[in-house]
């Protein structure tokens, strides 16, 4: 147990470890490092001026110095130096400097994160009970015209691009029907009332496109457990179906099912840029998007970190987890 | 899923099928029972084949994905019947408000994008080129190199395996989308030192870029499974009996162990294609892939998106385009996945 916790922390270290050096090494050497310098002086950039400004800001030391300099802001924050002079502070964990709007890439992804967690983690209402209902409604009436139903329609939806899906709902449900409220984000802090009515229609498409994947699996783990020994026992104990399927049946069902989302959830948040382009809303897949017209380097380079980093500790709890809640599973 | 109780039996009756008519596997299955008639076997490839063509669903698929095809290779052609040109600008066309005058007419059938008034007809006929293109080549690649680095892992195991598994483990850790998005400014200053590209640069850029980003994602999946089919693979009687008799590595590997995996890489082959459209098409729609004035079905979504709300079609044209393209796709994916599939119930 613990050899294996061991080894599994182990490989998420080393992961998340070869993340940061790969993105170092893209973002911050060989040609890319001029990339600085080439956004504060622009279209006026003599190959001098590129000198003067990476010395200036320290970016022409050795790149192992450099790399050092970088991971220990991650740990433990770092000052940002011009000349000499400290010209602003990153506090840990720094992802790095935003040399064009002076600002710490840090910064800049906790203003957004609100957003993406507000789409990910409030999705969560709507398909995690969603799915969990359908699916065992399915798994119980196998083959009825409601199973068959559902099951392709989960099928259809789960072929189909998301954006796609999301753009059409967002013109109908949206602009056209006008069924659910405009999206648009306000700081919770602000306005409650106004940041929840921001965020329905989002949840809903998504919840509903994201409880259609689960459908099948939860209809799956379904119908393997009303077929398993401990199922038949309890209907022969005279229990109703009802009990069987909703107590017995449900909780072996529901292990499972949250591992499998907690995988989806990690992706989720590196990965919800879909949905913030779609209903426009700024969270960290735009941050980086806008960042490119910019061309502000070290932003893209920070929101890759965050987005590895949530995947890494993602599938890391979700094997503990695992370990944790089912006995059986081979510690090697 | 689990196999139904009839599922194996009924494979193996569709195995001992009389087929005298069937030319191909007639003379594959000649045996000493003489040629007229008499018991033939058939090969799995075959039942699967024969189940594909029963199959409606996958019938279906396949001639609308014909038809997609046929558009995309004669997209001159029948942009040429209504007479335009998906990178021409129409700005006369477009009003004050940067929306077209009109909705549709003689001239555009169905109507012109905002901004710069490009037809829409034409851009989606043309449009398909892009998307299929890519998809279908990263697919190549990605199928070639997670093929044999599956082989490779788990075949010879020890510490190639490790490191194999290890670089599957990081590459399925990295955000996919944001280190795309990533890719096209490391890739403008590795390409273009200073940072001012021209914007038939840009355009390269970008195509390579897209290219990059799905190829470096796309191998760690079939790898891992490839590896797990060879592990099984390694163990059986075949390849020990290969192994005894000195055969050469590279034989047992691809002359022993490729041909029983060829159905597994088919199915990741067909059900991949789609995925890959529907990822190009997206980064495109994002802005990072393919750029104007070039047509592509994912730009051209993103296009449609700004005034959707004053007149949808430029979007709702690419959207159910790409919409029908991918899910047929993947229907005729699941369908291959079920025909190559022993245990599922006919």
């Amino acid at each position: 147990m613990i050899v294996y916790i061991a080894r599994r922390l182990l490989l998420a270290i080393s992961v998340l470890f070869a993340t940061i050096v790969l993105t170092f090494g893209l973002f911050f050497t060989g040609p890319a490092k001029d990339g600085v310098a080439y956004q504060i002086c622009g279209t006026k950039c003599t190959n001098q001026k590129v000198h003067d400004i990476n010395h200036s800001l320290g970016l022409d030391k050795p790149v192992v110095e450099q790399f050092g300099t970088y991971v220990k802001g991650l740990v433990a924050g770092r000052d940002i130096t011009n000349d000499g002079q400290v010209t602003g502070h990153c506090d840990a964990p720094c992802l790095g400097w935003s040399y064009v709007q002076s600002q710490s890439v840090t910064d800049q992804v906790k203003q957004v994160m609100p957003v993406t967690f507000a789409i990910v983690f409030g999705g969560m209402f709507i398909y995690i009970p969603l799915g969990l209902l359908l699916g065992v409604v399915c798994g119980r009436n196998r083959g009825s015209p409601l199973d068959r139903f559902l099951v392709g329609a989960s099928q259809l939806i789960s072929a189909t691009p998301y954006y796609a899906i999301a753009l059409l709902l967002n013109l109908y449900l949206i602009f056209t029907w006008k069924v659910l409220p405009a999206t648009g984000y306000t700081p919770l802090t602000e306005s409650p009332g106004t940041w929840f009515k921001g965020f329905i229609a989002i949840w809903v498409i998504f919840g509903l496109f994201a409880s259609m994947t689960y459908v099948r699996y939860v209809r799956a783990f379904m119908i393997n457990t009303l077929s398993s020994d401990f199922v038949r026992t309890a209907r022969s104990k005279g229990i109703s179906e009802r009990t069987v399927v909703w107590r017995h049946a449900l909780r072996a069902t529901i292990a499972p099912y949250l591992t499998l989302i907690g995988v989806e959830v990690a992706l989720q948040l590196s990965g919800s840029i879909f949905t913030e382009q779609v209903f426009n809303v700024r969270g960290i897949g735009r941050l980086g998007l806008d960042a490119i017209s910019t061309n502000d380097l070290p932003v893209i380079a920070g929101t890759v970190l965050v987005g590895a980093t949530f995947i890494v500790l993602g599938n890391l709890l979700v094997d503990l987890l695992y370990v944790a809640v089912d006995p059986t599973v081979k510690l090697t | 899923m689990t196999a139904g109780p009839g599922g194996v039996n009924e494979t193996l009756t569709e195995v001992g099928q009389v087929h005298g008519t069937d030319g191909a596997t007639a003379v594959l299955g000649k045996t000493d029972h003489g040629d007229d008639g008499g018991q033939q076997s058939k090969s799995p490839r075959q039942i699967a084949f024969a189940r594909l063509r029963k199959d409606r669903i996958a019938v279906i698929c396949t001639v609308i994905i014909g038809l997609f095809l046929l558009m995309g290779i004669f997209a001159p052609l029948i942009a040429g019947i209504e007479g335009q040109n998906p990178t021409d600008p129409h700005f006369d066309l477009i009003g004050d408000d940067n929306l077209p005058t009109f909705y549709t007419s003689g001239d555009h059938w169905l109507g012109l994008t905002a901004n710069s008034g490009y037809d829409v007809f034409a851009r989606f006929v043309y449009g398909i080129r892009p998307s299929f293109a890519i998809a279908l080549i990263v697919t190549i690649v990605t199928t070639i190199i997670g093929v044999l680095l599956g082989l490779v892992a788990g075949f010879f195991g020890g510490w190639i395996d490790r490191v194999i598994g290890w670089l599957v483990d990081f590459v399925l850790s990295l955000p996919f989308l944001l280190f795309a998005i990533a890719l096209v400014p490391i890739m403008t200053t590795y390409l273009v030192p200073g940072g001012q590209p021209t914007s038939s640069e840009v355009q390269k850029i970008r195509i390579f870029a897209v290219f990059i980003a799905l190829i470096f994602f796309g191998w760690a999946g079939l790898c891992r499974l490839i590896r797990g089919e060879v592990l099984a693979l390694r163990e059986r009687e075949f390849v020990q009996a290969a192994r005894s008799l000195g055969a050469p590595t590279k034989r047992i590997l691809f002359k022993e162990m490729l041909p029983n995996l060829t159905s597994v890489i088919l199915v990741a082959f067909t059900t991949s294609l789609p995925a890959w459209i529907g990822a190009e098409a997206g980064l495109s729609y994002l802005g990072v892939g393919i750029s104007l004035p070039t047509a592509d079905w994912g730009l051209d979504i993103a296009l449609g998106q700004q005034q959707m709300q004053a007149f949808p079609l430029p979007m709702l044209v690419p959207l159910v385009g790409l919409l029908i393209l991918v899910l047929c796709l993947s229907l005729l994916g699941d369908a291959v996945s079920d025909a190559f599939n022993p245990n599922t119930r006919r």
